[in-house]
């Protein structure tokens, strides 16, 4: 943990900004600054322990065998064409829009993956902003929506 | 005076004859267009998830009141489809111009519809109507036609749909209803008007070319690749290429695409066995080209599994054939009372050997079987069909 204390902090805080800050504030600061000094505490442990873990020669080993397989799998995706891809989803549907999902171009791409359950799931994905659908909608919600000042947690799309 | 009043009249009666002829047009229920009606059953349908129409029409399990509800709460969903499956024309509003970045239709939606006609018409032959029932195979049928567009998905997804009807609907009630030559003869017919404008792989395989040369260009391939590739070296690898390419590597790729795709539209012409040895040595010998040869860049990126497609239309194509000789086999045991020793001549053929089917009678039925091998699968096909005590 930070071994400089909280007056320190204070001090500095209060150099830098030249105002007194809130009691509340400054308490927020602090902790910031606790959370960073604790993070650099953490990177420093784990470079020891990688550094332990490399001058084992057991584990030197181990760190050359996983290396080994790694490079094996690479090579063979490299050889991968298109119509071979593995059955993954390698590319979240989620960051794409539901316009680039829909495409012939893309939905092939689901096909060559599942076949024409994946095209259905792709498509379900693409739609999915246009629902859920709203249960009952009252004429109050209606107009509240109309005049925009339906509030935006209960906004229902329409 | 009376030349002004004479064009007044003349105006008039036209003005009158405008609106007649107008107005029927105006009112006209349903539209030229079929795809009118489906995007509005696509918009009204919704499926509801405690109830599993599959496993109806599947016959995994029985009608129950859940299911009679569900389907009396969508009749007029199923009205708007069946009138939508009785229009000729069927325009979904695709930009072909895109080339392969064309927008397709919701294609998920089509298949809860299918789903909805396919409980329907299990629950019409539950109900003992097989006439009405088989008529809905009809109208799915349809459907599977309208879908099938130019792109390679619209064919696939009416490819999955006809399948299953043949399969879990069609077959099905013919093994199920009481031989009636009149509803027989009425299916067969109906069947063999489609062979006038045949659910088919060629329309495919044209605007899959024109696609491909519209997406090899500088501004829409980068688009193209990030869509229709899954993250990994082989996109990587394919992205490089394009980064570092000149005009002639697009003109270039655009002439191997073009002989790539002669090969393949060759290759579906030919009888299964060459067919499938041709298609499957197009895409190991693609494969190679594109480690060693930056031409064959981008025929790699677009090509679509086309060995898996092809399987799979040989299939459906044999499974049709096979559902037409069934019939005719049912037409004579509805004649004569028995089934007939050796099927009549001149019927549709097994489309994995190019020969006549193997027909068997068994003790509840008869079996249809392939004489040819399904090359993917390593099996040969058979279509058992009973016959009702």
């Amino acid at each position: 943990m930070s071994k400089i204390d909280e007056n320190e902090i204070r001090r500095r805080l209060k150099l830098l900004s030249q105002i007194e800050p809130a009691p509340e504030a400054a308490r927020r600061a602090i902790e910031r600054v606790r959370d960073t000094l604790a993070n650099e505490e953490k990177r420093r442990e784990s470079t020891r322990m990688w550094r332990t873990i490399l001058k084992s020669p057991i584990t030197k080993l181990a760190a050359a065998a996983v290396i080994i397989v790694a490079i094996g799998l690479l090579a063979l995706l490299v050889h991968r064409r298109p119509g071979e891809q593995a059955d993954t989803t390698t590319v979240s549907e989620v960051t794409k829009s539901p316009v680039e999902m829909m495409t012939a171009m893309s939905l092939e791409r689901a096909f060559r993956r599942g076949g024409i359950e994946a095209v259905e799931k792709q498509c379900k994905q693409a739609f999915k902003p246009i629902g859920p659908r709203p249960g009952s909608l009252s004429v109050e919600q209606i107009l509240a929506e109309f005049n925009g000042d339906g509030k935006s947690s209960e906004r229902t799309r329409l | 005076m009376k030349t002004i009043k004479s064009r007044k009249i003349t105006t008039t009666i036209f003005a009158v004859l405008v609106l007649l002829v107008s107005a029927p047009s105006v009112f006209a229920y349903p539209p030229d267009n079929a795809a009118v009606l489906y995007y509005k059953a696509f918009m009204l349908y919704e499926p509801e998830n405690e109830i599993d129409l599959w496993d109806y029409w599947k016959g995994n399990i029985e009608l129950n009141e859940r299911i009679e509800e569900h389907l009396t709460k969508n009749r007029r969903v199923i009205d708007i489809v069946l009138n939508a499956t009785g229009v000729d024309q069927c325009d979904w509003g695709l930009d072909y111009s895109q080339g392969t970045e064309v927008l397709l239709p919701p294609h998920h939606k089509a298949r809860e519809i299918f789903a909805l006609l396919a409980a329907d018409a299990t629950m019409q032959a539950d109900r003992g109507d097989y006439r009405k029932a088989l008529g809905r195979c009809i109208s799915i049928y349809r459907m599977a036609r309208h879908l099938n567009e130019r792109p390679i998905i619209c064919y696939l997804v009416g490819t999955a749909i006809n399948a299953a009807t043949h399969k879990y609907l069609t077959t099905r009630f013919l093994s199920e209803m009481p031989q009636d030559t009149e509803i027989l003869t009425w299916l067969r017919d109906e069947l063999n008007e489609f062979d006038k404008q045949p659910f088919s792989i060629e329309l495919v395989l044209r605007w899959k070319r024109e696609a491909g040369i519209i997406s090899m260009s500088p501004e829409r391939i980068s688009d193209v690749v990030q869509s229709g590739l899954d993250d990994g070296p082989f996109k990587e690898k394919v992205l490089k290429r394009i980064l570092a390419a000149d005009e002639q590597f697009f003109d270039r790729n655009k002439a191997y695409w073009n002989k790539y795709m002669d090969a393949v539209q060759t290759a579906f012409d030919l009888p299964y066995p060459q067919g499938y040895t041709k298609l499957k040595k197009l895409d190991e010998e693609l494969t190679k080209e594109f480690s060693k040869n930056p031409d064959a860049t981008l025929t790699a990126a677009c090509a679509p599994p086309w060995k898996r497609i092809y399987v799979q239309s040989i299939g459906l194509g044999t499974r049709s054939n096979a559902i037409k000789t069934a019939i005719e086999i049912y037409i004579i045991k509805a004649k004569t009372g028995k089934l007939p020793d050796t099927p009549p001549a001149s019927l549709p053929k097994d489309l994995f050997s190019g020969e006549d089917f193997e027909y068997e009678k068994t003790k509840d039925g008869f079996v249809l079987r392939c004489q040819g091998k399904d090359l993917n699968k390593d099996k040969i096909h058979q279509y058992e069909f009973k016959i009702p005590k």
